[in-house]
């Protein structure tokens, strides 16, 4: 059974206190169960966790640990049984659907496995999504698509349409899409999942490298521990354990675990 | 608006699948009008039959299948004091250069028609009555009838009636007041009395003492020996029309009492009555061909759209994480069905008016054969039909996007729609009755799919 933990991005006690009013994203006591005929399976069971604004976390753990489930509660597409989840200092539990889809519009970016561009829209159009359902003034929303695409080196491409574009190619539109709206977090699932490893590890350098620059939060679910190095923060979920390792020195290097 | 550019490129980009949908739509309403259409149509023909034959009369003079003595013509003006009386002989004869097309016959005498059916005209009016009762043969139809039959005044017809060879003489054209009369005339030739009596089989004897025009006349003119005021309606009449005044029970109890045993006087809309009854029947089975085009039309176009939508859950999905509402998903979805909806409607409507073009004719050939010649089988544009095409194709559209649209993640209840498809479509196609176990069954599987949907919705 999953338990908690409680990590902030310094890693440390007393930093995690002194942060968490900073925390960009904050889950306390998270509980998720699902019901599998008549036997209940609680995925999540006390999860809390803190991240920092601007700092970088990685989710890890094994298959059905419950890091998909925690990814839907923080970005307000699934409801916790009770908890607090607390994104950018508004508490999803207190919001309803439409509220927190309106929510996740404005504050959240999302990277995906399998990319998940629109098909009938261009490179441009798909980054430019989250722009125009936010109403934002049409030669604006060029313009920073125009800039997020050069970015990541795909100004050539941005009249093509994403089924032209290779994996790698369409997760930097994703990348250029999650980061247009300024969203205070950014959550990740798995984005290098479906691309080679060197790929892989060009589409993290600038995913990193993106939100860290503009000073926003990433979180994000993986399976890679060689990409535990480059994070601030460790959430290992599963085997009844939970750690939270401080980054940037390996997989290996556990700085605070509870059981 | 990102979502109805994405829409429309959707529907531009996969043009192969948007055809399909359309013609699903199209399909659909194109079955449900035709049928509609055919059915009006046949429903109108059964009415401008009877009108044409009917005219204004109030009351008829009716036998049994001989028909009615034609003396009492003469009795019924002479003992009963009925002033109008029309003596009416009528059929059906085939057309010799088209033996596919039955034209209905009416014999008149044109000297007491003009109270009756306005559009002979009588003499006076354009009825040329010297002709008409001088030409052997002569008959009048209306223009669409003579170009349909490709004939002019003065050409002949040659027509077969039981069998028999008979030429018609066209001497001029009916001049229908309306639509509705040029409706209810369409394939009708009027002819003399006594020429429909004797093509009928109708006359008995020879001869028109009683009014001094038998010189004028054609020799097939009867006359009956037996009737002690023999006139040129003698021989046997299909019926006789009569105008009685309104609510005149005296003079109805008047004609009634000279009628000889075996025939009887009826009010004239007695035999719209007698007909609305005999075809009750078949007009039922009409109106469940019609609602099993409905099934249909909608089954398909169901399916059609639900299949379009279910096919771009993965992109609907993807607009919901990113942060679009339910409710603007919905309406994407649904704006994109009614665009399909009102392209296939429209192709629907104009496919179905075609289709039931052809379907008429198949409609009124079954009249034909089950209960009399429909001469009428021209297809009436029922805004009925054409609406209910337009509401079925639209309502069945959007209903069929509206739940996987709303409910993206819930397939089971929409394949459960299934069920009640295909039992309701076994039945009305097969007359299969599901029997107890099938409905067990059926019920079992949906309260199970419920319920993992319930447990589903719960786990959310």
């Amino acid at each position: 059974m999953p338990q908690t933990d409680t990590a902030p991005a310094s890693g440390t006690a007393a930093a995690s206190e002194a942060s968490a009013s900073e925390a960009v994203l904050a889950l306390r006591d998270v509980r998720k169960h699902y019901r599998e005929g008549a036997a209940r399976r609680d995925v999540l069971a006390g999860a809390s966790l803190t991240l920092a604004r601007g700092a970088v976390g990685a989710l890890v753990g094994r298959s059905g640990a419950g890091k998909s489930t925690l990814l839907n509660l923080i970005s307000g597409i699934d409801q916790p049984d009770s908890s607090e989840v607390v994104v950018d200092g508004t508490h999803l539990e207190t919001l309803s659907e439409r509220e927190r889809t309106l929510f996740r519009r404005r504050h959240v970016g999302f990277v995906f496995q399998f990319y998940n561009l629109v098909p009938t829209l261009t490179v441009a159009e798909n980054v430019r999504f989250l722009l125009d359902l936010n109403g934002v003034a049409d030669a604006e929303a060029a313009a920073r698509a125009e800039a997020l695409l050069s970015e990541v080196g795909l100004a050539d491409r941005a009249g093509a349409f994403p089924d032209r574009l290779s994996g790698g190619e369409q997760q930097r539109v994703a990348i250029a899409r999650a980061l247009a709206h300024e969203p205070a977090l950014v959550l990740a699932d798995e984005p290098t999942g479906d691309l080679d490893a060197r790929t892989g590890q060009q589409i993290l350098d600038l995913l990193e490298r993106m939100t860290r620059a503009r000073g926003r939060t990433l979180l994000m679910v993986t399976h890679d521990e060689s990409t535990l190095d480059r994070v601030d923060t460790v959430f290992r979920l599963g085997e009844g354990v939970v750690r939270v390792e401080g980054g940037g020195k390996g997989p290996g290097a556990i700085r605070e675990a509870t059981v | 608006m990102p979502l109805a550019r994405s829409s429309r490129r959707y529907l531009l980009r996969h043009p192969w699948l948007t055809a399909l949908s359309v013609l699903g739509v199209a399909l659909g309403v194109a079955v449900s009008v035709a049928v509609d259409l055919a059915n009006a149509s046949a429903l109108r023909a059964f009415e401008l039959s009877g009108e044409a034959v009917t005219g204004t009369a109030t009351h008829q003079v009716v036998g049994g299948p001989g028909g009615v003595d034609g003396a009492l013509v003469a009795r019924l003006r002479t003992e009963a004091g009925v002033r109008e009386v029309a003596p009416v002989v009528d059929g059906n004869a085939r057309v010799t250069r088209d033996p596919d097309r039955v034209v209905g016959v009416l014999g008149i005498d044109p000297f007491a028609e003009a109270s009756f059916r306005p559009f002979v005209g009588g003499p006076g009016g354009d009825l040329d009555a010297g002709l008409f009762l001088t030409v052997p043969g002569a008959a009048l139809l209306s223009e669409a009838t003579a170009a349909a039959l490709g004939v002019t005044v003065g050409d002949t017809l040659g027509l077969q009636v039981d069998g028999r060879a008979e030429v018609a003489t066209v001497i001029g054209l009916l001049q229908p007041e309306d639509d509705r009369s040029a409706s209810a005339i369409q394939n009708l030739l009027v002819v003399d009395v006594s020429s429909a009596q004797e093509w009928f089989g109708m006359a008995r004897g020879m001869g028109d003492e009683g009014l001094g025009i038998g010189d004028a006349r054609s020799g097939a003119e009867a006359s009956n020996p037996q009737s002690p005021t023999p006139g040129p309606e003698a021989g046997r009449l299909s019926r006789i029309d009569i105008i009685l005044p309104a609510g005149d029970e005296a003079a109805v109890e008047a004609v009634r009492a000279i009628l000889p045993e075996g025939t009887e006087v009826r009010a004239a809309s007695t035999q719209a009555d007698a007909l609305a009854t005999m075809t009750a029947a078949f007009r039922l089975n009409l109106s469940a061909l019609s609602l099993l085009a409905l099934v249909v039309g909608l089954f398909l176009i169901y399916n059609t759209v639900t299949f379009a939508v279910v096919q771009r859950r993965r992109v609907l999905g993807t607009y919901r994480a990113l942060g679009v509402t339910r409710g603007e998903v919905f309406r994407a979805v649904l704006a994109e069905a009614a665009v399909v909806g009102l392209v296939g409607t429209a192709i629907g409507v104009a496919l179905g008016v075609l289709l039931g073009s052809g379907l008429v004719r198949l409609v009124t050939q079954t009249i034909g054969d089950l209960y009399f010649v429909v001469r009428v089988r021209e297809l009436a544009l029922s805004p009925v039909a054409l609406g209910k095409g337009v509401v079925l194709g639209l309502g069945a559209t959007l209903l069929g996007a509206a739940r996987p649209g709303w409910e993206a993640a819930a397939v089971a209840p929409v394949q459960y729609t299934l069920i009640v498809w295909g039992t309701l479509y076994g039945y009305l196609i097969f007359g299969d009755v599901p029997d107890a176990a099938t409905f067990l069954g059926a019920l079992i599987i949906v309260l199970s799919g419920l319920y993992s949907v319930h447990l589903e919705r719960q786990h959310r």
